[in-house]
């Protein structure tokens, strides 16, 4: 289970080390690539079980419900943290806009 | 958008390809998904190391904005909460597919490794349904309650798939924060959902 958590770790630090070999731009390309191998992968063995196959309308309106509440639940948090963003995070938007853009 | 009708695209054709019994029996005896997955962790760790911008955003950071991506989590966290009473799935569950973030593809795969390929299609489905979800209602999301609630509602896409229609939306203002709040969101994926399959 950690495993996979070790390597992440691990690549994070040889990014950092080997910075300026590596392109971020063919990295994003092969994550990509490696995602919809997975993806591919999950349907393979999603086809090969019937049982998954046959509730995939019923996995589906779970998830649709389970959405709802994620992005409710979402939303209710931000609004109420909104006052506080307005007040120190955009407070001096009139003369501090450019400064904080470019940060 | 792309990204995501191909993600689909690739999905939906591992099952034809399945049911239709042409691909070569070696893929189904020899699963390669544990060996992908740990390619892609590596990948995905490799270009959070090797990525000049994020150190220089994190430094310049005002405390202050880590309360949206902070607001984000713990909404998503109490909504998948609320979701476990009424759904099939355990509470564990319904917070790693929350966890997703709408970042749909790391944590399907992740958690169709650990928890199944029952509960990766559920997350590949409910994160899949995140994104469409924002990038359809983002005007009526700023109208009623804010550019904030966008941001969050858009979680660990808010700095690729949905921010043109944040910025169209919200002003170019909320830029800055929408692209700190899913920096943050995407590198606390892979720890979120490994956290929950492991409860």
């Amino acid at each position: 289970m950690y495993t996979a958590l070790l390597i992440m770790l691990a690549g994070i630090l040889l990014g950092r080390l080997f910075r300026s070999w590596l392109s971020i731009r063919i990295i994003r390309k092969l994550i990509m690539a490696s995602i919809l191998l997975l993806l591919f992968l999950l349907g393979v063995s999603i086809g090969n079980n019937k049982e998954i196959l046959y509730n995939l309308p019923f996995i589906g309106l779970n998830s649709l419900i389970l959405m709802i509440f994620c992005v409710a639940g979402s939303i209710a948090a931000s609004a109420a943290i909104s006052p506080l963003l307005r007040k120190y995070f955009f407070a001096p938007a009139k003369d501090k806009g450019g400064e904080k853009r470019r940060g | 958008m792309a990204d995501t009708a191909l993600i689909i695209l690739f999905f939906s054709s591992g099952i034809f390809l399945t049911r239709l019994e042409l691909l070569p029996t070696v893929l189904l005896e020899h699963d390669p998904t544990l060996q992908a997955l740990w390619v892609l962790m590596a990948l995905v760790g490799l270009s959070l190391g090797a990525d000049r911008k994020l150190g220089e955003v994190l430094k310049s950071l005002r405390p202050v904005i880590l309360l949206l991506p902070f607001a984000t989590t713990a909404g998503t966290f109490a909504g998948a909460l609320l979701a476990s009473f009424c759904l099939a799935w355990a509470l564990s569950d319904c917070l790693a597919i929350g966890a997703g973030f709408a970042y749909y593809s790391l944590s399907s795969v992740f958690i169709s490794q650990y928890k199944g390929p029952d509960l990766g299609a559920a997350a590949l489905l409910c994160n899949v349904m995140r994104e469409l979800f924002t990038l359809l209602f983002t005007p009526l999301l700023i109208k009623f309650f804010g550019p904030a609630a966008a941001i969050s509602c858009g979680g660990a896409t808010t700095m690729d798939t949905t921010l043109p229609v944040i910025s169209r939306y919200a002003g170019s203002l909320w830029i800055f924060p929408a692209i700190i709040h899913a920096i943050i969101l995407d590198f606390s994926v892979p720890f979120w959902v490994t956290l929950f399959c492991s409860l």
